[in-house]
């Protein structure tokens, strides 16, 4: 199929190129006609000539001038024409013809015949004019020799075609000649090479071999190489031959009429089709042979195709697999994606799920633990009910004490859980609030300082620099601090054994966030300006204050300190005791607890705008310091007009009752602060003339003991501390030889009339001066509290005893014997502890206070107060405080109620109380405590005006001791009926039908028997299930069988027809009330 | 308003729903049987009359709106609501109920059906004037009075 478009292909192009080289024949014809025109002309021009003087032919002149224009014209004008010549037949000869693009003219004069040895002469031309000119040379050789064509030219009348050569050269050229009258030939040599160019060139173009002879066997182009042509009788004959001519046996032939024919043939190991036509150049009928490369074109064909298939497959090659790569990559991808896509959904409902789980389980939770709360109140309230019924010291009662404590410690758990759960749920909110946060710390120390003495554990107030103090007015949430610092003081109580437990408490100011800045600085900047203000109408240059307000005064930072000597946590577990649910194993053992506690004061500590955190605590000390800090509002202008109010209570009083100022303070427990008194503590200014006051510190707990000497040496109290009774002793006993040395020029009066000079006016400017607590130092500090100059008086001595630190007579004595003929002021403050009988009451001096209280807080500043230097008044009015004091003693027997006995606070010291009736001391603080609990003390009154309701209604309540049964199905009936027969004293039990009235009679028959179970029946006629009236018609026959009849007493709404055969003993109507009950009672008892 | 003045308001309002008729002298015995053992007794069995009240009408409108009137059964629910009301002394909601048994005795389901809305009427007046007094009531103790025992008037 290929070699067969291929040799169409050939075939279209071979005969494309002998269309070509037969057009190129046929632009030549006319050439040879020429030549004959040509002649015609010249014949006509000649023979004119001739008639006229046939001599001037023979003359050279004549011959020139007639012949030579004409020739040279035709020379300089027909294309091609390279030679042109006229041969006269007698001999004459003139020819033009170039030789290497010069013009030459040869001619002969002579008259000789043809072969005869004529001479010829060359001579050159000039282009322009045709003359000949220079030197002709002669040629001694006739060039017509063997010119046998130009014989023929005469003989033929038509013109003559024919291949010969130049002169002087041997150019093939193709003569056209023709004869003019027999007389003379003209010739047209044009030049054959414009031919053979032509050939050669169609041969370059399509890589074809030519071969163009004329058919007498001159070659004109021998194209084919190595081939030896044969031409006979329009078939040529090849035979291809070696370079050395032997021929060789590959042959063929090709006949030239036939245009379709071609013959292959192998030169040089390619294979040629040859094709063979037969064309007249010039009248010469020539052969041309071509031989076209058969493969030729074909493989020039097929060599591109190959690469171009071959390149054309690669880059399919190359365009698929990169197509199927980015394929198997894209699909790739999208089915990890898919993967991912899948197991991210598949995760996400998970999660949801997991999600929803665990908000179903929280609400779920949260609704569990509410209904059991519900229910647990249930318990609680019908603990109470139960053991107000059981006898009293009997073992029920104890159990159920028992059943008390269980259900308080339930709901301790579930209230953590509760608020674990409000936490989660994010519905935990700050309920703000104004109050007094020294005096919360206070109070949940004192607190569980019973809790951690029963184990023997001191508890212990740290005021620290008494920041605390001066800010103690804030605003915020109080239930929620409280929580905090109960919960981890319960727990340091829990886990320590020994030691002590010192709660801390400072301020300092809010750290501000870095952005705040500037709004900060002008918010200092206000306040520096209306502190300049305020300075100016106050014309009170007080540094402090200034420096005080410099800082943010709306918020304040509180850090409290828990710490304990406890078994501690180990340090790996410091970050997740905060965690839910977590408890440290190894100590939790046998404690209880859910684990909640932490992270629930965790979480109210983050809602407060603080964080807990656990102090890491030295190597070898033990136990557990937690530190937390929360941001609370301090209210300042509330505080300052409560202080000033106090201000004028404490001072107003004139006198300045010590004792009754200790009363009002207390007494105002819930919206007074403690730092309302301290305040107001002053310090004398260390005039030269007066000595310091000395402060005798004997106290068992090292902690107390440095706690409380740190806090009076930072007022600048001189305290000198004792460990033993040994060493109080001592210590007594070079106080007093030292006081015996300088107290001598003292006299007691000066310094009663130099009390009586300070302006009490003074002390009522002396505004709350907080303490700057941002500079930590401790100069600071005293500011607290308002230093007086009372002048000079002789050394107070304060001495603060431990009534546990030996035996109390041996105290005593080494006291007593120190006071006696003691020039100086004594006072002894004598701590006892709660549930312990250290102190003999009735030995104890009148002036010597007893507190059984913690020393710390309050009673550590009261303590302070009894100081001169802080106002204290003893001293000129010692007499009349004592006479304040008894009058106080009676107004507190008035107090002394039983009921007030029941529900004095469980913190009282009930041997103290105890001890009042013995007439002995009793510090303000426990009248305050026994006024406190105002709430409980009503609900007593109420309770016994409901007993002596009960006791007193005898007379009103004539059912009193009988026992009814109401069938009814309204609860509304029921209701009224068991009021109404409740306010008349009698006892109810009620049921729904006739049916249950039946079965509660059958069951009561025997169990009573043979009383009857209830006095009177009280039925409803129509009841659902079964009707009064049939209800009736049973219990008579059940009754019967005991031998009892109870008194039925029919219901109606003045319908029914209730007839005696119905066994009603009586019948009211509806609605029921007192008047008709009674009188049916009275009418069926009349009856029996 | 101080103390004294709601107490007043109190006792006229209490007067006027007797004058009125809304109520009867068992009310006056419901307020005598509330003491400190039972504070809120009158309320509560108040409540009570409305709980019932209501389940029953609801009960007696479904009832009368069947296509086959079962007036055994209407008599029923009237009857209760009958004693309902007749216990908290609502005195015009017990005579409604009166001429309605009549009505369900003759089985006159339009007359019935009347009488349902008269009833329903009476009900939910007694219902807003007994809770405007227990509004009073409660005004009386948030302003830390009592209420008022004794009522000058005979019932």
């Amino acid at each position: 199929m290929e070699k067969q478009v291929n040799l169409l292909k050939s075939r279209k192009r071979v005969s494309e190129l002998e269309a070509e080289i037969e057009q190129w024949a046929q632009l030549l014809r006319p050439m040879k006609s020429s030549s004959t025109n040509m002649a015609r002309f010249l014949s006509s021009d000649l023979h004119s000539t001739t008639n006229v003087s046939f001599s001037h032919i023979k003359s050279k002149e004549i011959k020139y001038h007639h012949v030579a224009p004409l020739l040279f014209q035709a020379f300089e004008m027909v294309p091609y024409l390279v030679e042109i010549s006229y041969i006269g037949v007698e001999g004459l000869f003139f020819s033009y013809y170039t030789d290497n693009d010069d013009a030459l003219a040869m001619y002969s004069n002579s008259s000789s015949t043809w072969g005869a040895s004529n001479i010829t002469y060359i001579q050159p031309v000039n282009r322009e004019t045709g003359e000949v000119h220079g030197k002709a040379t002669n040629i001694v050789s006739n060039p017509f020799m063997n010119a046998s064509w130009i014989e023929e030219a005469l003989n033929m009348s038509s013109g003559f075609s024919s291949l010969g050569t130049k002169w002087g050269n041997d150019d093939l050229l193709f003569l056209s000649s023709a004869r003019i009258m027999r007389k003379g030939v003209i010739s047209l040599g044009f030049s054959a090479g414009k031919i053979t160019d032509f050939v050669t060139r169609i041969d370059q173009q399509h890589g074809t071999m030519s071969y163009l002879a004329t058919k007498d066997g001159k070659v004109l182009v021998g194209g084919i190489q190595l081939t030896h042509l044969v031409i006979s009788d329009d078939t040529v004959l090849f035979q291809s031959v070696n370079a050395n001519s032997d021929s060789t046996s590959n042959e063929g032939t090709v006949s030239c009429k036939d245009e379709a024919a071609a013959s292959s043939f192998i030169i040089r190991d390619t294979a040629y089709s040859i094709h063979c036509h037969t064309i007249d150049i010039m009248g010469i009928e020539s052969v041309y042979v071509m031989a076209v490369p058969k493969d030729g074109y074909a493989s020039i064909d097929r060599n591109y195709k190959k690469k171009g298939l071959i390149l054309f497959v690669a880059t399919m090659v190359t365009i698929f697999i990169a197509f199927f790569s980015f394929l198997y990559v894209t699909c790739t991808a999208l089915r990890r994606e898919m993967h991912l896509c899948a197991s991210l959904i598949k995760q996400c409902e998970a999660t949801q799920q997991a999600e929803k789980m665990n908000m179903n389980k929280s609400a779920a939770f949260a609704s569990a633990s509410h209904d059991v709360r519900a229910s647990l109140a249930g318990i609680t309230g019908l603990i109470d009910i139960s053991s107000e019924l059981v006898a009293p010291g009997s073992e029920l009662e104890t159990n159920l004490k028992q059943m008390h404590g269980c259900t308080q410690d339930l709901l301790g758990l579930l209230n953590s859980i509760l608020d674990t759960s409000k936490i989660e749920a994010g519905k935990m909110q700050l309920e703000e609030e104004e109050f007094d946060v020294f005096h919360l710390l206070e109070d949940v120390v004192d607190f569980y300082h019973p809790v951690a003495a029963k184990k023997g554990v001191d508890l212990v107030l740290d005021p620290c620099n008494g920041s605390i103090v001066g800010y103690s007015r804030v605003k915020g949430d109080r239930g929620k601090l409280k929580q905090v610092l109960c919960n981890l003081l319960s727990n340091a109580v829990k886990f320590t054994d020994e030691g002590h437990i010192v709660v801390r408490a400072w301020t300092r100011k809010a750290r501000l966030l870095q952005n705040s800045t500037v709004t900060c600085n002008q918010f200092e900047f206000k306040q520096y300006l209306s502190c300049l203000f305020r300075n100016k109408i106050e014309a009170r240059g007080d540094v402090e204050s200034t420096r005080s307000i410099q800082g943010d005064p709306q918020s304040m930072d509180f850090i409290f300190e828990v710490d304990d000597t406890g078994k501690g946590i180990p340090k790996e577990n410091y970050k997740s005791v905060f965690e839910n649910y977590v408890q440290v194993k190894d100590t939790a053992i046998g404690q209880g607890g859910t684990g909640l506690g932490l992270g629930i004061v965790q979480s109210l500590v983050r809602l407060m705008h603080g964080d807990i955190e656990i102090v890491e605590k030295d190597t070898g000390e033990k136990g557990t310091c937690f530190k937390f800090n929360v941001l609370l509002t301090v209210c300042e202008c509330e505080a300052v007009t409560d202080g000033s109010r106090k201000e004028g209570i404490g001072c107003g009083s004139g006198d300045g009752m010590q004792a009754q100022g200790q009363t009002v303070h207390a007494s105002s427990s819930g919206s007074s602060r403690i730092c309302s008194m301290s305040p107001r503590l002053r310090i004398c200014s260390s005039s030269p003339k007066s000595e310091a006051s000395l402060v005798v510190l004997l106290i068992v707990d090292e902690e107390r003991q440095r706690t409380s000497q740190r806090f009076m040496e930072r007022l600048g109290i001189k305290v000198k501390v004792v460990n033993t009774g040994k060493h109080l002793f001592y210590t007594l006993r070079k106080i007093k030889q030292k006081a015996k040395h300088s107290s001598g020029q003292n006299s007691p009066g000066s310094s009663d009339l130099s009390y009586w000079s300070t302006p009490h006016s003074s002390l009522d400017i002396s505004t709350r001066v907080p303490l700057s607590s941002m500079d930590g130092t401790e100069h600071n500090m005293p500011l607290v509290f308002k230093k007086t100059d009372i002048g000079a008086s002789p050394g107070f001595i304060l001495i603060v005893i431990d009534a546990n630190a030996g035996s109390f007579s041996e105290l005593y004595m080494i006291v007593s014997s120190f006071k006696k003929d003691l020039r100086n002021p004594c006072k002894v403050v004598w701590l006892n502890k709660p549930f312990m009988r250290r102190i003999n009451f009735k030995a104890l001096n009148q002036d010597d206070i007893v507190t059984s209280k913690p020393f710390h807080g309050t009673r550590l500043f009261q303590t302070i107060k009894l100081l001169p230097e802080f106002g204290s008044d003893w001293q000129s009015n010692s007499h009349r405080a004592n006479r304040e004091r008894t009058n106080e003693r009676a107004k507190l027997k008035t107090y002394k109620d039983p009921g007030l006995l029941k529900y004095t606070s469980p913190l009282l010291d009930r041997s103290q109380m105890s001890s009042t009736d013995e007439n002995t001391f009793q510090s303000a603080e426990q009248i305050l405590k026994g006024k406190r609990p105002s709430k409980t003390k009503l609900t007593l009154v109420h309770q016994g005006e409901i007993q002596e309701c009960e006791n007193s209604s005898g007379c009103h309540k004539p059912l009193s001791g009988k026992k009814f049964l109401v069938a009814d199905d309204s609860a509304l009936l029921r209701k009224i009926a068991s009021v109404t027969l409740i306010s008349l004293g009698a006892s109810m039990e009620q049921c729904e039908n006739g049916e249950q009235a039946v079965r509660l009679v059958d069951e009561g028959l025997p169990r009573e028997f043979p009383n009857p179970p209830y006095d009177y029946i009280l039925m409803d006629c129509q009841m659902p299930v079964m009707d009064g009236l049939e209800a009736t018609k049973w219990i008579r026959k059940i009754e019967k069988a005991y031998g009892v009849h109870i008194p039925i007493i029919a219901l109606t709404s003045g319908t029914e027809r209730i007839t005696i055969k119905s066994g009603m003993d009586y019948h009211m109507l509806k609605p029921i009330n007192k008047e008709d009950l009674l009188k049916a009672i009275t009418y069926i008892n009349g009856r029996v | 308003m101080d103390v004294g003045q709601m107490q007043r308001q109190w006792i006229d309002y209490t007067k006027s729903l007797f004058l009125e008729g809304f109520l009867d002298g068992q009310f006056l015995q419901l307020q005598q049987l509330q003491d400190e053992n039972n504070p809120d007794f009158v309320v509560e069995v108040v409540s009570l009359f409305f709980e019932d009240s209501e389940r029953l009408l609801k009960d007696l409108t479904f009832a009368l709106n069947q296509n086959g009137v079962d007036f055994k059964k209407v008599d029923a629910h009237v009857h209760q609501l009958k004693g309902s009301s007749s216990s908290i002394g609502a005195q015009r909601v017990k005579n409604a109920c009166i001429a309605f048994r009549n009505f369900c005795e003759e089985q006159n389901t339009d007359a019935c059906l009347r009488c349902l809305q008269q009833v329903k009427q009476e009900y939910c007046l007694v219902k807003n004037k007994l809770e405007t007094l227990f509004g009073l009531e409660q005004q009386i103790v948030a302003a830390g009075g009592s209420i008022p025992t004794e009522l000058s008037f005979s019932g």
